[in-house]
């Protein structure tokens, strides 16, 4: 038997009564909600969250409170709370020039989303380089759309990902939702690092699947000025075996399209069909899994799980990750992926 | 069964239970055993079987269950401890004539008193 004792600490509140923390791969933003009696805090107040045992605790969670409600006859004050990047999924960008709106030409990916988040307040960057430029040849506009919604778009064009850390840092990465090799010669891949290893004794619960509902064989882009590039695959990857077969029916292709007049060069819109290509283009193995709190553990990172139970042994990406602390004890439910 | 008060209410106790919780998930691992979470515990639940006399102490125990506040049960053997007063039931007696308190009237009515109180430390 493993005795812990729970131990939490919450900007401003003094004795939570339950935590609960969710992020996910897809996200815009990491949600806090925190049960309490006795709070300081008010709307746009910055709350960090830390959980754990009386052994240590760390951070899982930095952002602003949202909203505020206290439920009668009881007392409870329940505290929502989103990421930084709250600020830019809030900031609507809007011109003081409505037929030009913010022009730009001839930038990097990374530096308009840098300055598109500068906009909303953000100053904490952790921004690898894209080594794609936008508007090669045409200027662009960019109004009325919040400063996440264009980041994020811009991101998708290219298969990266584009979130706030759990230290308030935006980051803009090769980020792919499964674990990464580095072997794909794509700019920013790097080999992921396991950050943790859950065995038997962590693992409350778990199933394992895997399906093709994501899998997309051909990848479209219609870019400006008529600008048109696909690629395609009657193949596709299974994470699984390790192999390429086809896994569709013969002459059956997904596709999906990327519209945007941010394309307007022939060689950068090859390389984001075959960067979405080769990201999309594969099964999705996935294993729900409800596992003991651990504070390290969060979305965007790979795990080793190692178990005698048929199928989950190996390194995992994190889709998602839900830390649920309180009467019920301190847990960690993730989506896990591969 | 003397000198037994309750905010300062004279009740004949029969009867008291402590009760004291601690919170614990009990969690169960694919391997090696439970996993127990400690999350704190609750403060001390008392429950008190009492003879109560007179409608004037009983409505003033009655009374007790809208205040908010907390009050001393006060025991032969010194305080109890500050309590509010979760629940309180009251089951008139079959009596003719009552000599628990020879204050009162002998044919006051005697009430048979559950009283639930929550430690407030």
């Amino acid at each position: 038997m493993t005795d812990k004792i729970l131990a939490a600490t919450v900007t401003g509140i003094t004795n939570p009564i339950a935590i609960n923390v969710s992020q996910s791969h897809d996200s815009a933003v990491s949600m806090a909600n925190i049960q309490c009696i006795t709070s300081t805090l008010t709307i746009g107040d910055h709350v960090n969250v830390n959980l754990g045992y009386s052994t240590g605790t760390s951070k899982v969670f930095s952002g602003y409170v949202k909203a505020i409600e206290t439920k009668t006859p009881d007392g409870v004050i329940t505290i929502t709370a989103h990421d930084d990047m709250t600020r830019a999924v809030d900031y609507f960008i809007v011109s003081n020039d409505p037929v030009n709106g913010y022009q730009f030409q001839n930038i990097t990916a990374q530096a308009l989303i840098q300055t598109l988040m500068e906009m909303a307040g953000l100053y904490s960057f952790d921004l690898d380089n894209t080594h794609f430029t936008l508007g090669v040849n045409n200027a662009f506009s960019v109004n009325l759309v919040s400063s996440y919604d264009y980041s994020r778009m811009i991101a998708d064009l290219i298969a990266w990902m584009v979130w706030c850390d759990r230290n308030g840092i935006i980051t803009l990465k090769n980020r792919k939702p499964y674990p990464m090799t580095g072997t794909s010669g794509q700019p920013g891949d790097v080999a992921d690092s396991p950050i943790a290893t859950i065995t038997d004794t962590g693992l409350f619960d778990a199933s394992y699947g895997f399906n093709e509902k994501d899998l997309r064989n051909k990848v479209a882009i219609y870019g400006a000025e008529g600008l048109y590039k696909d690629a395609s695959s009657p193949n596709s990857y299974d994470p699984g075996t390790g192999t390429t077969y086809a896994i569709l029916p013969s002459g059956y292709y997904k596709a999906m399209v990327l519209a945007s007049p941010l394309i307007d060069d022939a060689t950068f819109a090859q390389n984001a069909c075959n960067y979405n290509l080769a990201m999309y283009n594969k099964l999705t193995y996935e294993v729900p899994v409800s596992a003991e709190g651990n504070p390290i553990l969060e979305a965007r990172k790979v795990i080793t799980v190692t178990s005698t139970k048929g199928g989950i042994s190996g390194n995992w990406y994190i889709f998602s990750c839900e830390h649920s602390w309180g009467k019920g004890g301190y847990t960690c439910n993730m989506v896990l992926r591969k | 069964m003397s000198n037994w008060t309750y905010n300062s209410i004279r009740i004949f106790t029969d009867d008291l239970r402590d009760d004291k919780d601690q919170t614990i998930a009990r969690l169960g691992p694919l391997a090696g055993g439970t996993t127990l979470h400690f999350y704190g515990w609750e403060d001390r639940i008392t429950k008190v079987s009492c003879y109560v006399v007179g409608l004037t102490d009983k409505n003033a125990l009655e009374a007790l269950t809208e205040t908010a506040a907390s009050y001393v049960l006060m025991t032969p053997y010194g305080s109890w401890g500050s309590y509010s007063l979760k629940h309180a039931s009251f089951q008139l007696l079959r009596a003719i004539c009552q000599t628990l308190r020879p204050d009162l009237s002998p044919t006051s009515p005697v009430f048979k008193c559950d009283l639930e109180l929550y430690r407030d430390i």
